[in-house]
């Protein structure tokens, strides 16, 4: 045990040391026993170094850990509590079809679901005895014949043992420090007592997504909700543009009903987005940019019930699903954890206000350019001006209140909280504040004498422009709303 | 008066409003795409040569503070509160007015007939069920509903009163930025209120073990004023401590530690100074002679008539010893004095005299033919004479420390000095005392200095550096934050009123054996009308269905 703890000599003699886990295993001292290259340690620290398993090509002997690597999952995979609770981070999976990278997975997951995808011939380990012990372990565990290292990282049971270096405050340094001062005085049963801890807390695991959470990412990543919903916003386009050709009004209500499809895809993906990362999609541009996207449509189709109006199908969902191809631009990685200054409800008013104003605008932005186009001859595929123009009121009208409560007061409000003053001239703001001013001067220039008209629709169209360029505002400026992308 | 009324037009005319609001927002934008209050440097690194003159020339570095956007912003001001007065009367007359005059209906673009005159007299049961409150006015039916919709110009524009007031009134508060370390304290800016101390009893960057990730950062304070506790609580990111006006905000964390600045401060007790500081008493015998002397430091006495001499040289409070040789930087509290003993033949002994510890104690030297090898000095006493109290400070240069149980602040900084050892440089203090006249200090390293505070006189001294857990916390007072709160309110209630809730109106009457039902409402004619005609349709049907 002794030689099991410290660091082995050049030539590393695995029999003895898978000896030596074997026999740790069953003492059940060490619980899960990670094996390197050149030495046996406690899972523990196995993992708290951040071992990343990688090596190119699925070729082990390129493994940070060495040619021994396969033993350590193994090990993990077999012992029977850590198969219950243990999770992996799936990382690069580029090549496996309809498997999302970066994200947690379960080991029951990843035997029953990546492995048949991702295991291949046997023979890829080079042979040797780490060959052989793979494929014993392999063969026990009953599962394929190999493993492609390069896309897992392995990671630990329990906060004690988390990803930082085991350090001062990591608690599993203490009980680690303990099994070791309990070795070196030779009490075996103080030692064994400190083991079980350890195990016992590298099992535990507040911190990690529930199986319905997996289960649920798993589902939404195989079935790629947001991209179906992509798609359908990219029809329905399609359709409303054949309609605006044609004119038949069976294309327009096909529009409409892939416009409503692909709304739905949308909410799912969102809602499922917002269940797995614990909070509404509101950080990020990408969540951001998406839920944008997703309030227009909400819009949109409001509208459209209310109004029949085909011809905002023509505008709207253009923006929707280009908005989306811009989201795509941004990292789209589910953040669980939010830095202390986004742990707030304010965050969550302001984005979901300011976002459904700006859907509002979009609606408000569309009518405004058909009113601009709209011949003053009847007919045509366009209501009147006037119908347009009504339109274009409703939803300023709609999207007014929601901006001024959602982006600058509850904006105001949360900066006093966080940041100790409410108005602080920052882009992002003062961008905000240029969308509010040009709404209100839009509200005011439509009840001015004789402004009605191309001017209101001008305005209209500005609101959405400055409310577009407030997205962006951070990320050209900079400023105290710059918490990354 | 014609020059007033036209001022009165110009400032409420919707059209100027329009233009204003545009010319702010396009000013606004201007100053979001330039960086503001930077270094002149910085702009002439960054744009061409003409576009930092025209950025001097237009103001545009600091385009908030120019003359022609204070102005624009006054002038909406001036605007709102023109427009405010001028529409209030109208719109609590509206408000108030529950008997409409029937002309205006009657010109009321939605109008529509919904039977014979002779339906009128029995309608009373079909109004009834619509979702308004009638009244007869004058031989018509009057019915009105969510009238308070009224008042949303008036809340957006008190509201947005309010938030310029609440902003101007900012200009009155302060903002600063204070830096505590763990289990220490400092003073608040005097700006705040005399006499306030906030110590961080734990300083906390909270992470998660499994992810490396900041959870928190966390800031346990006390807040003291002159001594007494007055307030306790965390203070976090979003979760601010609000005390006396004034309001304390997580802003920055070095919880692995940073290099702070160690003064300390030694109350003396009354009538004592500053050279006082290390006074002690030794007992001493040589052969059969004994007795006991009292020296302050760097005195030097005869002890009786052995011809042997004692010099104390120097006081170590705290004394430890370590590689580099000894410091005062040990634990709470071991006096130690250094002497110097001479004797007869003139050959000096140096001593170190351990009070707790008088075993340890040691005299270098010649020993063993110094006095025939009986010799004895002990430290007897420390402290009795001249010392009160004592304190230690970590703090950030720039900080305000709590003087004198509160009595006084010291705003300390490093002073310039040579080299970047601590040894070679000084703290400069100034010492406010309460409805006091500042007091200039210098305090060279590990000398001590007398500070006067009220009579009382402290021991200062600068002890170098210590590297400790250290929160920034932002310390904030807004005279205007109540304001900026039912502005908020106000804002917030006017814009859903005007825009999101309609005052609806029906007028019901007879005309040229008709009866009629006109409506109005607050969003113009062509929003009205849809629910009007909904209306008109429902009394329609139902007059005709009674009818039959």
């Amino acid at each position: 045990l002794a030689a099991a703890l410290s660091v082995g000599a050049a030539e590393p003699d695995f029999a003895a040391r898978r000896a030596l886990v074997a026999e740790a295993r069953l003492d059940g001292a060490f619980g899960p026993v990670a094996v390197k290259a050149d030495r046996v340690m406690p899972w523990s620290t196995f993992v708290a170094n951040r071992y990343r398993l990688f090596c190119g090509n699925g070729d082990p002997s390129e493994s940070d850990l060495g040619t021994d690597a396969g033993v350590a999952i193994w090990l993990a995979i077999l012992d029977g509590e850590y198969r219950r609770t243990g999770r992996l981070l799936y990382v690069e999976g580029g090549n496996v079809p309809g498997v999302k990278s970066d994200r947690w997975i379960s080991l029951r997951e990843f035997e029953t679901d990546l492995m048949p995808v991702i295991i291949g011939s046997p023979g890829s380990f080079g042979g040797g005895e780490t060959e052989t012990a793979v494929k014993e372990l392999v063969s026990r565990a009953g599962v394929l014949h190999r493993l492609s290292w390069d896309e897992l990282l392995v990671v630990p049971g329990s906060p004690e043992a988390g990803w930082q270096p085991v350090t001062e405050r990591n608690p599993a340094r203490t009980h680690i420090e303990r099994i070791n001062q309990a070795y070196a005085a030779g009490d075996t049963a103080e030692m064994h007592r400190n083991a079980a801890s350890l195990a016992s807390a590298l099992v535990s695991q507040p911190g990690y997504p529930s199986a319905a959470k997996l289960g649920l990412e798993k589902y939404l990543d195989r079935f790629a909700v947001l991209k179906i919903g992509f798609a359908l916003y990219v029809l329905s386009a399609l359709l409303f543009f054949v309609w605006w050709a044609v004119g038949k009004r069976r294309i327009a209500d096909a529009g409409a009903w892939a416009a409503l499809a692909g709304f739905v895809f949308m909410t799912v993906g969102l809602v499922g987005r917002s269940i797995i990362a614990g909070h509404l999609p509101t950080t990020g541009m990408y969540e951001y940019i998406v839920l944008l996207s997703w309030t227009a449509v909400l819009f949109f189709l409001l509208f459209y019930v209310k109004t029949r109006g085909a011809f905002l199908g023509v505008i709207v969902m253009p923006v929707a699903f280009l908005l989306i191809v811009v989201s795509s631009l941004f990292p789209s990685d589910i953040e669980t954890q939010l830095i202390p200054a986004l742990q707030s409800w304010w965050l969550t008013i302001h984005v979901v206000l300011a976002c459904l104003a700006e859907g509002a605008f979009a609606v408000a932005f569309a009518a405004a350019v058909l009113r601009l186009v709209r011949s003053d001859k009847p007919g045509g595929r366009l209501p009147s001006k006037e119908r347009l123009e009504d339109i274009e009121y409703r939803a300023v009208a709609l999207g007014y209140p929601l901006f001024t409560i959602g982006a600058l007061v509850a904006g105001a409000i949360w900066a006093q909280k966080a940041w100790s003053v409410w108005w602080n001239w920052d882009p992002k703001e003062t961008a905000s504040l240029v969308v509010f001013l040009i709404a209100t001067a839009y509200l005011h220039a439509r009840r001015a004498r004789g402004w009605r008209g191309t001017r209101t629709a001008a305005l209209a169209i500005l609101i959405f422009v400055a409310a577009v360029f407030t997205l962006f505002a951070n990320l050209i400026f900079g400023g105290l709303h710059s918490y990354g992308l | 008066l014609v020059i007033f009324k036209k001022i009165y037009d110009f400032l409420t005319s919707r059209r100027v409003s329009v233009i204003v609001l545009l010319i702010v927002g396009g000013i606004s934008l201007v100053g979001a795409a330039i960086p503001q209050k930077e270094l002149p440097a910085y702009y002439e690194a960054h744009y061409e040569a003409w576009a930092v003159k025209l950025f001097n020339i237009l103001g545009l570095t600091n385009v908030y503070r120019t003359w022609y956007f204070v102005g624009l912003l006054s002038f909406l001001l001036l605007a709102i509160l023109t427009c405010t007065i001028r529409r209030t009367p109208a719109i609590i007359r509206l408000f108030a007015n529950k008997k409409p005059s029937l002309a205006a209906f009657e010109r009321s673009e939605c109008r529509a007939a919904i039977g014979p005159a002779a339906a009128y007299d029995n309608i009373t049961g079909i109004l009834k069920r619509l979702p308004f409150t009638w009244r007869e006015v004058g031989g018509a039916w009057y019915g009105r509903r969510r009238a308070v919709a009224v008042f949303g110009e008036i809340l957006t524009h008190v509201g947005l009163i309010l938030l310029f007031v609440g902003g101007l009134l900012r200009g009155f508060g302060h903002r600063d930025e204070i830096h505590i370390f763990d289990g220490y304290g400092v003073a608040l800016p005097p700006a705040y209120g005399e006499g306030y101390e906030i110590r961080a009893d734990s300083v906390d960057e909270i992470v998660d073990a499994n992810t490396g990730k900041t959870l928190e950062y966390r800031t346990g304070v006390r807040v003291f004023r002159y001594g007494d506790e007055v307030a306790a609580g965390d203070v976090e990111v979003n979760g601010p401590l609000r005390y006396g006006g004034w309001g304390l905000y997580q802003s920055d964390m070095n919880a692995d530690g940073a290099r702070g600045l160690m003064l300390e401060s030694v109350e003396l007790k009354k009538g004592a100074t500053v050279e006082d500081y290390g006074r002690a008493k030794f007992s001493w015998k040589i052969g059969d002679g004994t007795g006991e002397l009292e020296l302050a430091p760097g005195e030097e006495k005869e002890m009786g008539e052995t011809g042997f001499r004692l010099r104390h040289l120097g006081y170590l409070e705290r004394f430890t010893s370590t590689e580099e040789g000894f410091s005062d930087g040990g634990p709470e509290y071991n006096p130690t004095a250094f002497v110097h003993v001479t004797n007869p033949r003139g050959d000096v002994a140096t001593g170190l005299l351990f009070k707790l510890h008088p075993e340890q104690s040691f005299i270098r030297g010649t020993v063993p033919d110094f006095v025939d090898g009986r010799f004895y000095v002990l430290y007897e006493e420390d402290g009795g004479p001249w010392r009160a109290g004592r304190r230690e400070y970590l703090f950030a240069s720039g900080s305000y420390l709590p003087f004198a149980g509160g009595r006084a602040v010291m705003h300390v900084a490093m002073a310039e000095g040579e080299g970047e050892d601590l040894r070679s440089r000084a703290l400069k203090g100034v010492l406010t005392p309460t409805g006091g006249d500042p007091r200039e200090f210098e305090f060279p390293f590990g000398e001590r200095v007398g500070v006067e505070v009220g009579g009382d006189v402290y021991a200062v001294r600068f002890m170098g550096a210590q590297v400790g857990a250290v929160s920034g916390l932002t310390v904030a007072r807004d005279p205007g934050l109540w304001f900026f709160y039912v502005g908020c309110l106000l804002l917030s209630l006017g814009v859903i009123a005007a825009l999101l809730i309609r005052f609806e109106e029906l007028m019901i009457y007879t005309h040229d054996g008709q009866t009629y039902v006109a409506g109005r409402s607050n969003k113009g004619a062509r929003v009205t009308r849809p629910w009007f005609e909904e209306y008109a349709a429902e009394i329609e049907k139902e007059i005709a269905k009674r009818a039959k």
